[in-house]
């Protein structure tokens, strides 16, 4: 398949100690929603900087549309829309003349920007100076501007950062509308698993500026379709000899069984048979599955 | 390149979109008018008289009266004030970062704002120049049309200097800009802009702004706002602007567009010696520019010009400053002339007279060319020189002298114990003056030829000297005992003049000077032009000795209290002249003043009265008479006349009668004048005129001749009526009560 975006061992560094991006190779299929997680700190943004050129990337480690960045400067714009520094917008200008703004960068008619703000749902807030827009809508006016130029590709930086969760569902459902409507990429960073795991297609995941992992979503949760759980119960010597046919089972100390299960459905049924056969337990604790995996990276 | 000026172009267009609601325009149009408006409100108000005595265009002086709050203040401050709001509007929530993820070349993002701040300076510039015309055509509507105002509109003027100010603003906003566009808090580059601003005024004060400094173009386009003196559109410091600022605008844009100062300059080998050569490149042109021009000798010795005046002269006489001999004569056509001096003429401050009544200062020397435009209307007389003194021609038209501590000390008689104190401050001043002697620079950046500088050094050491030597007579005063040595400082300033410099012959202090020192050892109790006269006698002969001579014993021959001691003077000092020319013309004038001089029979002139009848002054004889020669032409004779008609009507009862005696050349123009006179003085029209001006030495009216009863001279150059001396002569000589 056709990669939009392209990255080929990208490093980047502010000074010589430190390096903010090591090494990332990340690949965007044509039409998927990307998601790129990582917690704060992990080299998102600089990522999305150095996608767009406002970070110069001197090395021409990227490549956008299947060219550097560089070669098509300033043109590869028409071809993007970009929501970096949530939210970019002119506050002292009505909604309808942020857009007006954008389309005439654009070169768009005018008759688009009742479209998009239309498909935001600002149409009645157009007049409003920018400035008295809620969060929300601030959000979704900075997407408008970014859909203006109906563009290949979207780069949107934490988009849903700071919305309540009807805000979230909403531009989360505008974002699979698009993709699915108009086949636009989107390339979607988040420090949270659970705001786009539901809509992603693809997800990259990265931690202190390295590539952790990158597939698709179906991918991620084979990896991580199995579940490992701790059970906290007397006498765990006794138990393990119990359900000696099961492999997964394994005593990590004297209070302590582990258990491999196919799913986390599988713990209640685990836990009644347990508990049918007198276990006396204290504490069931999942050790490793998808979430868990992805917290562990945030704490570091 | 066609892409790049349509990408440009777009995103000015979305830069006029963002500004909308920010009233960029409006503060642009409000800081244009807001000068013109007051001082307007302020003219009205105070119901000021805006009478002129030479023409001059009534919107060109509005303009100029607010031309330096609006281009020193007004407009600075907006160009401060709109470079940082226009960034700031970017700044503030990521509009760069939007602008850049923009399918806009970078060099459209920071060129497309700032042509918008180019734009506001415009629109301001246009707001003040179009107010200054509303306001004066309100002024004109209301009020009278004041006396000799040209009420069309100066197009050119208007244009030139919308221009002027338009590229005068150019270095500054680049800079201001800059400083916007890369510092993200909105605080520094309006720190940067207004301690600028204020340590430019404090410069000026001290008279030590550079000409690079952006904060002062604007203020030079004021300070010169007729332009420049050799007809170039812009003046130097407008030229200089425009050459930083560009370099300006091209550092401010690479810096921009590479995020970073290493990166921009000295990201690599190739970048860093493109870098250094640019940098010496321009550090070169920079160099080159602001080399200061100097006029180079001329192959001849040319004076012309022109003039302006309602009588028309015919010739006009080029005159030595202290000799007073005619140095050429030269012809007048249609009111311009231009004439080539073949002899030697040293530099000096030549005195140009036309007819007898306009007499200018041309300042030159062998091998100048001076033009000078002279503008006699209303008897208002207004010239400037320019040529190849242009420097030193402005410069003696503003240059007055300062006041500083030393004529205060000696004004206050301190510091008369302590005179090494004295020397040491008088030291230290002479010294700055004289190392800030060939600072001046005019608005071309022209300065003075080196023999200027020379004389004004000199002269600078002269009037130091001359504090010296009133230093020490003070002190010789107040201290009878004690002896005054001077210091070696004082020594130095004075081994820089000597005792015999003809090129500061011309000049009054040095004369003071050089008296001063040729006397100082003579203790005799005697007159002390005597004492002067004496010494430039023991002198050894020179040129120098023969027009000193000549200098003073003119002045004392014309001063001589009686024919006695005229004749003696003329005798003793007279052959001592060597130079025959000077010896001819110190004859000449020895008869004119012996036959002027006091008690000598007054020649006759014959007249014709008001009433058309032939008269001689002889008639009346019996009578005292008091002569006011004039024309209608000569305006300081319309100003003294009332004067004399009012002490003809106070001295209405005694023996003496008051004569107007006219030399205009035409008759009737004289009829129709003198019958609006008042009747207590005789009017008279002179028959033959070249005949009096003769015999009565007239070489400038008004003149005023007091004769006696028995047709004698009594003093054949009077004081003005206009002064109080008039009167008390008249009193005492006729033993009148005062």
């Amino acid at each position: 398949m056709e990669n939009i975006i392209e990255t080929k061992n990208l490093n980047f560094q502010f000074n010589k100690h430190k390096k903010i991006i090591d090494d990332l190779s990340i690949h965007v299929p044509k039409g998927s929603i990307y998601g790129f997680l990582g917690p704060n700190g992990a080299g998102k943004s600089t990522t999305m900087r150095l996608l767009t050129g406002i970070i110069p990337d001197d090395t021409n480690a990227i490549k956008l549309f299947s060219n550097t960045i560089e070669s098509q400067q300033p043109q590869v714009f028409h071809r993007m829309g970009t929501l970096v520094e949530s939210p970019a917008l002119y506050l002292h200008l009505s909604g309808e003349n942020n857009l007006k703004y954008m389309a005439k960068i654009r070169g768009i008619s005018h008759e688009k920007i009742d479209e998009v703000l239309e498909l935001v749902d600002l149409t009645n807030a157009r007049k409003q100076k920018a400035k008295q827009y809620s969060l929300g809508m601030k959000q979704r006016l900075a997407i408008a501007m970014a859909l203006l130029s109906e563009p290949e590709l979207l780069l949107l930086d934490e988009p849903v950062n700071g919305l309540d969760p009807n805000g979230i569902i909403e531009i989360r459902k505008l974002l699979v509308k698009i993709n699915q409507e108009k086949g636009i990429t989107i390339f979607i960073s988040s420090h949270l698993l659970s705001e786009i795991e539901k809509m992603c297609t693809h997800v990259g995941i990265i931690a202190k500026g390295k590539l952790k992992f990158e597939g698709t979503i179906k991918e991620l949760s084979n990896n991580f379709d199995k579940c490992k759980v701790n059970y906290t119960l007397k006498n765990a010597m006794h138990w393990k000899n119990t359900f000696a046919t099961n492999e997964t089972i394994a005593l990590e100390d004297e209070n302590t069984l582990s258990i491999i299960l196919n799913s986390k459905d599988e713990i209640p049924t685990f836990t009644k048979e347990l508990v049918e056969k007198g276990a006396s337990i204290f504490e069931i604790k999942i050790k490793e599955g998808l979430e868990e995996w992805f917290m562990k990276l945030t704490a570091n | 390149m066609k892409n790049l000026f349509i990408n440009l172009k777009t995103a000015f267009q979305a830069e006029l979109i963002k500004k909308k609601g920010t009233g960029l325009f409006w503060v642009s149009i409000i800081l244009g008018i807001i000068s013109p408006l007051i001082s307007m409100i302020a003219i009205l108000i105070m119901d000021e008289n805006q009478n002129t005595k030479l023409p001059i265009n009534f919107f060109n002086s509005i303009i100029n009266e607010n031309l330096s709050p609006f281009g020193y203040f007004f407009f600075t401050m907006l160009i401060i004030i709109n470079a940082s709001r226009i960034a700031q509007l970017d700044h503030r929530n990521g509009g760069w970062q939007l602008m850049e993820t923009q399918p806009l070349y970078k060099i459209s993002i920071y060129f497309s704002k700032f042509f918008l701040l180019l734009v506001a300076n415009l629109i301001s510039i246009l707001s003040f120049v179009v107010s200054c015309f509303i306001f004066g055509g309100i002024y004109l509507l209301i009020k009278e049309t004041p006396e000799n105002a040209i009420t069309t509109i100066d197009w050119s003027y208007a244009l030139q200097l919308i221009f002027r100010l338009f590229v005068g603003s150019f270095f500054l906003t680049a800079l201001q800009y800059a400083l916007s566009v890369l510092i993200p808090s909105f605080i520094w580059s309006l720190l940067i802009g207004f301690f600028g601003f204020i340590s430019n005024i404090i410069l000026t004060g001290m008279n030590k702004v550079p000409d690079w400094s952006p904060y002062n173009i604007l203020n030079k386009v004021a300070v010169y706002n007729e332009g420049s003196d050799i007809g170039n559109t812009l003046i130097y410091t407008e030229k200089l602007g425009l050459l930083i600022g560009l370099f300006i605008v091209i550092i401010g844009f690479v810096w921009y567009q590479n995020k970073s100062f290493k990166r921009s300059f000295f990201k690599n080998k190739i970048r860093s010696s493109i870098s250094i050569i640019s940098g010496l490149i321009f550090g070169l042109l920079l160099a080159w520019f602001m080399k200061p021009n100097e006029f180079k000798p001329n192959e001849k010795t040319i004076i012309a010009g022109e003039i302006e005046s309602e009588k028309p002269f015919d010739k006009a006489f080029l005159i030595h400053p202290q000799i007073g001999d005619t140095l050429a004569i030269i012809p007048i056509k249609e009111k311009k002339y231009s004439q080539e001096i073949t002899t030697k003429i040293p530099l000096d401050r030549y005195k140009l007279v036309f007819g007898n009544s306009i007499s200018i200062d041309v300042l030159m020397s062998s091998n100048d060319s001076i033009y000078t435009k002279i503008r006699y209307l209303n008897n208002e007389l207004d010239y400037k020189n320019k040529g190849t003194r242009l420097a030193e021609s402005i410069y003696q038209e503003k240059n007055s002298r300062e006041w500083n501590f030393i004529t205060y000390y000696l004004e206050e008689n301190q510091l008369l114990n302590e005179p090494n104190k004295f020397f040491d401050e008088l030291y230290d001043v002479w010294e700055e003056k004289y190392n800030e002697s060939n600072s001046f620079k005019t608005a071309d950046n022209y300065v003075f030829k080196t023999d200027f500088i020379d004389k004004i050094k000199k002269l600078i050491c002269v009037e130091h000297l001359n504090y010296v030597n009133q230093f020490i007579e003070k002190r010789k005063a107040a201290f009878p005992n004690e002896k005054t040595i001077l210091p070696e400082n004082i020594k130095k300033i004075q081994s820089k003049i000597s005792l015999d410099d003809e090129t500061l012959i011309s000049n009054d202090e040095y004369l003071t000077y050089l008296s001063y020192e040729l006397t100082k050892n003579d203790k005799r109790e005697i007159a002390s032009e005597i004492k002067q006269i004496e010494g430039i006698a023991k002198l050894k002969n020179s040129s120098f000795k023969n027009r000193l001579l000549f200098v003073n014993l003119k002045k004392m021959l014309e001063e001589a209290s009686n024919s006695v001691e005229r004749n003696e003077l003329f005798v003793t000092y007279s052959n001592q002249i060597s130079d025959s020319n000077l010896q001819k013309s110190i004859a000449k004038y020895f008869n004119i003043y012996e036959q002027l001089g006091r008690g000598n029979v007054a020649k006759d002139i014959e007249v014709i009265t008001l009433e058309k009848k032939p008269a001689k002054l002889s008639q009346l004889k019996g009578k005292y008479v008091i002569i006011d020669v004039w024309a209608s032409w000569c305006g300081p004779c319309k100003y003294e006349s009332p004067y004399f008609e009012k002490m003809a009507l106070k001295f209405k009862n005694e023996n003496i009668a008051f004569i107007g005696l006219n030399v205009d050349k035409n008759k009737e123009k004289w009829f129709i004048d003198a019958n609006v006179k008042s009747k207590s003085v005789n009017q008279w029209y002179v028959i033959n005129q070249d005949q009096m001006s003769v015999d009565y030495n007239v070489e400038f009216i008004p003149r005023f001749i007091f004769i006696d009863a028995n047709c004698k001279i009594i003093n054949a150059n009077m004081p003005k009526p206009s002064e109080s001396s008039f009167e008390l002569i008249l009193r005492k000589e006729m033993n009148l009560k005062e």
